[in-house]
């Protein structure tokens, strides 16, 4: 048996690193479409692949990694090896390649895209891996743990896609373009962040607000995720293009499910409270009933602004805004728990909700959903956009500046509570164990 | 004694522990302080008396089963240690009728114990079912007692 637990887990800077490198970049996707807003008036523009990209690998991705550390040991009994060099890796080869692949797109450079290709493939390739090795090291996965290996495979297949995309784009390769691109984003979107999302909401829901939990027909629908992906993607590719198109309102019907899944029990929450994190979830959950009906839109309809709008709420939206609102527990409890663990001298902490003001996360909270609704109408009314990008990157600037400041918060109060004296021995864990090594940074 | 094991017994009383923290938490912010007061009586008692079924009878049956004393139990003890302490935080700011303080330090219990949970309902629970075989039934019996002793 194996029981790794916070104690086990890397120490919190670790992520944080990933967290704010991860909002820097969703923060550089907005400021992209503030300075070239003719992005949104066809998903082929250079300024659209670039934003895409940079929101996707080097906003979402660098987010979800980061909180990965903290949630597999404690949901999982997972532990995921941290050393230095190798998050280093990861982290810095995710966001030079964001970066690098955004100017490729911007400036038509192949030179910028293979390079971009081979930062993103090793560090992908690094951190699926090592996702892989911990999820399939255990010889029966319960529930969780089968649907973080369906989703680390959507990431692989993800990276398949994408790797064929830029084989057509540098080398010429003679793939079906169009295909290729819709199922790359469909399998990372749906796949892997959908996938992720999904399965984690499926603990985190019903605990952190206090709700029922979700029925096992949710698991059931859940499970059959990559098989719709697989599905559509073959179908598209043989050229059975109502399969694939029903497999694409599979999808969206699964998306809806799970937003409405997601309301039902954030409304009947037992928690106490309708805070940010109440009314963020709520959103999050209305959200993904709008994907759902948008993806169902963007299969059926002829006029390609339903696809643009479709991508746009399913990366900003379902990603982004879930990562947010998950940033505002993740941050400010892992602050709390290690001050609190160094805290011998029983001095008075802040408290949770004062790590991060409540009022900048409300604020913040509701400038990201009207930025998300005002770039929703730029894909039909294109003067909307630069506007709409514009209250988009403030959002998550105000999101960067408040995650920062707490960050900046914990190590300073952290090296002052080293200093203070003990007010009375600690309970010991063990009469005869020592006391469990914490990683405290 | 009741059919399932002590695996569903406990973490049915997570549920009910979860319940009334936010009951707790609603009471403090609508400011009704006899009410939260109660609640709080509740929570305390029903939380120690599952830490005390844990500690007093299943941590000690599984590390005689499985030989592990300073494993995952180790843990659960420390993971219970700090959860008295954000208790003690809880009484205080209850009797100082301080609803921020209610509201601050009842999410952190809330989710210090929702990922204790996870760890135990995941991982140790089942392993203690595993490590106890045949007897886990006399067992669950065990841990009821200590539970709902007066």
């Amino acid at each position: 048996m194996q029981m790794v637990s916070t104690e086990a887990s890397p120490a919190p800077t670790l992520s944080f690193a990933y967290m704010l490198c991860g909002t820097l970049g969703m923060l550089a996707a907005g400021l992209l479409l503030a300075w070239q807003p003719e992005a949104l008036l066809t998903r082929w523009h250079p300024a659209a692949l670039a934003a895409v990209h940079l929101f996707a690998l080097g906003g979402l991705m660098p987010v979800m990694l980061g909180a990965l550390l903290q949630f597999m040991p404690v949901a999982c009994g997972l532990a995921l090896p941290g050393k230095v060099w190798l998050e280093s890796l990861i982290l810095g080869g995710l966001m030079a390649g964001a970066g690098l692949l955004a100017a490729g797109f911007l400036s038509g450079s192949a030179g910028a895209m293979a390079a971009a290709g081979a930062l993103l493939l090793t560090s992908l390739s690094v951190a699926g891996l090592r996702l892989a090795r911990a999820l399939w090291r255990q010889p029966r996965a319960n529930a969780l743990q089968a649907a973080l290996r369906r989703s680390t495979l959507a990431l692989g297949m993800t990276m398949g896609f994408g790797a064929a995309l830029l084989g057509i784009l540098i080398a010429g390769w003679n793939l079906p373009l169009v295909i290729l691109v819709d199922w790359h984003a469909l399998w990372g979107i749906a796949g892997w962040v959908g996938g992720l999302i999904g399965s984690v909401a499926t603990v985190v829901v019903p605990m952190f607000h206090v709700s029922k939990p979700y029925p096992g027909h949710w698991n059931l629908a859940l499970r059959t995720l990559p098989w719709l992906l697989l599905t559509g993607s073959a179908a598209a590719l043989s050229g059975f293009g109502s399969t694939a198109t029903v497999a694409s309102l599979m999808l969206a019907a699964l998306v809806a499910l799970f937003g409405g899944l997601t309301a039902q029990r954030v409304w009947a929450s037992q928690r106490g409270e309708r805070d940010a994190f109440f009314w963020g979830w709520l959103g999050v959950a209305l959200l993904s009933v709008a994907l759902g009906g948008l993806g169902a839109t963007a299969a059926l309809a002829s006029d390609p602004r339903w696809g643009t709008a479709f991508g746009l709420l399913a990366l900003a939206g379902l990603g982004g805004s879930t990562l947010n609102v998950m940033l505002y527990r993740i941050v400010p409890f892992l602050i709390w728990l290690h001050w609190q663990r160094a805290n011998k001298a029983r001095a008075r902490l802040p408290l949770l909700h004062q790590i991060v003001p409540e009022r900048w996360q409300r604020t913040q909270l509701a400038a990201d959903l009207l930025a998300i609704l005002l770039l929703l109408g730029a894909c039909f009314a294109p003067a909307l956009t630069r506007p709409a990008a514009l209250l988009f990157a403030a959002s998550k600037l105000v999101l960067l500046v408040s995650l920062a400041r707490a960050m900046q918060g914990y190590r300073e109060k952290l090296a002052h509570l080293k200093t203070l004296p003990a007010a009375s021995p600690r309970a010991a864990p063990e009469p005869d164990c020592p006391a469990p090594k914490v990683a405290i940074a | 004694m009741p059919s399932a094991l002590f695996d569903h017994y406990l973490m049915a009383d997570h549920r009910a522990c979860d319940h009334l923290l936010g009951s707790l938490r609603r009471h403090a912010v609508g400011k009704d302080w006899p009410a939260a007061q109660a609640a709080f009586a509740s929570l305390q008692h029903d939380v120690l008396a599952h830490f005390a079924a844990e500690e007093e009878v299943m941590f000690p049956a599984f590390e005689a089963a499985s030989g592990m004393t300073c494993g995952p139990t180790a843990v659960m003890r420390m993971e219970h240690a700090e959860a008295r302490e954000l208790l003690d935080d809880l009484a205080a700011a209850t009797q100082a009728q301080d609803t921020d303080g209610v509201r601050g330090h009842a999410e952190a219990l809330l989710i210090l114990l929702q990922q204790h949970n996870m760890k135990e309902e995941n991982i140790l629970y089942p392993a203690a079912i595993s490590a106890a075989g045949p007897t886990a039934a006399e067992l669950t019996a065990q841990i009821v007692l200590r539970r709902e002793a007066k």
